[in-house]
């Protein structure tokens, strides 16, 4: 039985915790909120950068299929990069063990498929997963997501364009695995193939007279590389906003947690006090009652 | 037939603008050029400059950064990292950025490449788009 003394200190410093959980769900929600907006404001964007990239990419494929541009062609994937985003920061629930369960059960599969498998990370806590467990970093980017803005995104995209056209050992295949963000309180993982780029079939109205300026290849030369650094935009702001939704709600339920622990020991606390009275009470009785002797 | 033009400007931080337009007028990599309605589909790189569009009789005028245009026959769409008008742009501050980037730009000296440069010269531009985008919008008005 703990003393009272105890009992007090552990209600104190529970309570402690419990204004800290709090405070991190409140700033968590307001970054939510903040994350939540870029998407919303990115996503028109995002969506026309891909039809118009979509509709060149597949005509210059129709037009000459032989003389693919390197980000569009298909190749057997021998060589394989996943990009992996997690967070800097931990106590956010399961948001970066889902990711990292993922890209570990992925990179296992592409093995066995008989692809070398190397990684780029961004965020602190897949690195120091994945090098625990013995993968090859090829690059790793840190405090991407305190303030994560277009310019960096393109700094990470050419990055990977240059791993991918670079000659000597290129890649084949370049996948993301990032959180999807769906609702505050629900994230789910995807792990998406974003290199090479497979544009989607023509409509039969849109294969007519269209100009191009400067040509089509020209112009897919600055499309490809816009369209990977929006990608890794979209998929960088989704994972803040699913990072801050998943702290959200964890540190909601430590909160309520503490809540539930403070009202046990309290009870603890009055049972002890009480039980603590009636021993005293039975002492001064049971010395009253000799001295009547 | 179409005898206006939706307009429509989508930059990372949202859809900077979206109204009908009698004409439309924009730089590309290859020069300037206009749009009516009824233009023949088009796809264009467009690099940093004013984007000029006609609306009611009135003639308005905004800066863009790098991006691309597609046009279609009642319809322009474009798409560019910077949009500014010029009722947004702080001239005063807008000439200190110039100024500073253009002296950072010429301590490079003989070496125009590699990737600071490019930035620099992409803030040179933009500063000095946004600067003309407010000189032009005084002299049509």
């Amino acid at each position: 039985m703990p003393s009272l003394k105890d009992i007090r200190k552990r209600i104190g410093s529970v309570k402690n915790t419990q204004k800290i959980t709090r405070a991190m769900k409140l700033v968590a929600a307001a970054r939510l909120r903040r994350a939540q907006q870029s998407i919303l404001e990115l996503r028109p964007y995002a969506v026309k950068t891909h039809e118009v990239l979509s509709t060149v990419a597949a005509r210059a494929k129709l037009d000459d299929p032989e003389n693919l541009h390197p980000l569009l062609e298909v190749r057997e994937p021998k060589h394989v990069m996943m990009v992996v985003l997690t967070s800097d920061r931990g106590l956010a629930g399961a948001f970066n063990a889902n990711i990292n369960k993922a890209a570990f059960t992925r990179w296992k599969e592409l093995e066995a498929e008989g692809s070398s498998v190397e990684f780029m990370v961004i965020g602190r806590k897949g690195r120091d997963y994945l090098r625990r467990r013995g993968a090859t970093i090829r690059h790793d980017f840190t405090g991407v997501f305190a303030d994560p803005t277009l310019d960096k995104a393109g700094e990470i995209g050419r990055t990977i364009i240059h791993e991918y056209t670079s000659h000597e050992e290129s890649l084949d295949a370049c996948y993301l695995v990032y959180n999807e963000f769906k609702s505050a309180i629900s994230q789910e993982v995807v792990v998406e193939p974003l290199l090479p780029i497979v544009p989607s079939e023509l409509a039969e109205d849109q294969i007519g007279d269209f100009i191009y300026e400067p040509g089509k290849t020209a112009l897919l030369d600055t499309l490809l590389p816009m369209y990977v650094q929006v990608e890794l935009f979209r998929a960088l702001l989704e994972s803040v906003a699913s990072e801050h939704g998943a702290r959200m709600t964890a540190m909601d339920a430590a909160t309520s947690n503490a809540g539930d622990l403070i009202g046990r020991l309290t009870l603890q606390y009055n049972r002890a006090r009480q039980a603590a009275i009636t021993k005293e009470l039975m002492e001064i009785i049971g010395g009253a009652e000799a001295l009547k002797g | 037939m179409a005898s206006q033009l939706t307009l429509e400007v989508a930059t990372p931080t949202g859809l900077a603008l979206r109204t009908e337009a009698d004409s439309v007028q924009a730089p590309s990599v290859q020069g300037e050029f206009g749009v009516l309605p009824d233009h023949l589909p088009l796809l264009a790189a467009l690099r940093t400059g004013i984007l000029t569009y006609r609306a009611s009789g009135k003639t308005h005028v905004a800066a863009i950064g790098p991006g691309f245009v597609e046009a279609e026959p009642d319809k322009v769409l474009l798409l560019t990292d910077l949009f500014a008008l010029p009722a947004d742009v702080d001239v005063d501050a807008v000439r200190g950025e110039l100024a500073e980037a253009k002296q950072a730009l010429a301590g490079f000296g003989e070496r125009h490449e590699g990737q600071a440069y490019e930035e620099l010269q992409r803030n040179v531009d933009w500063a000095q788009a946004r600067l003309d985008a407010v000189a032009e919008a005084d002299r049509v008005s």
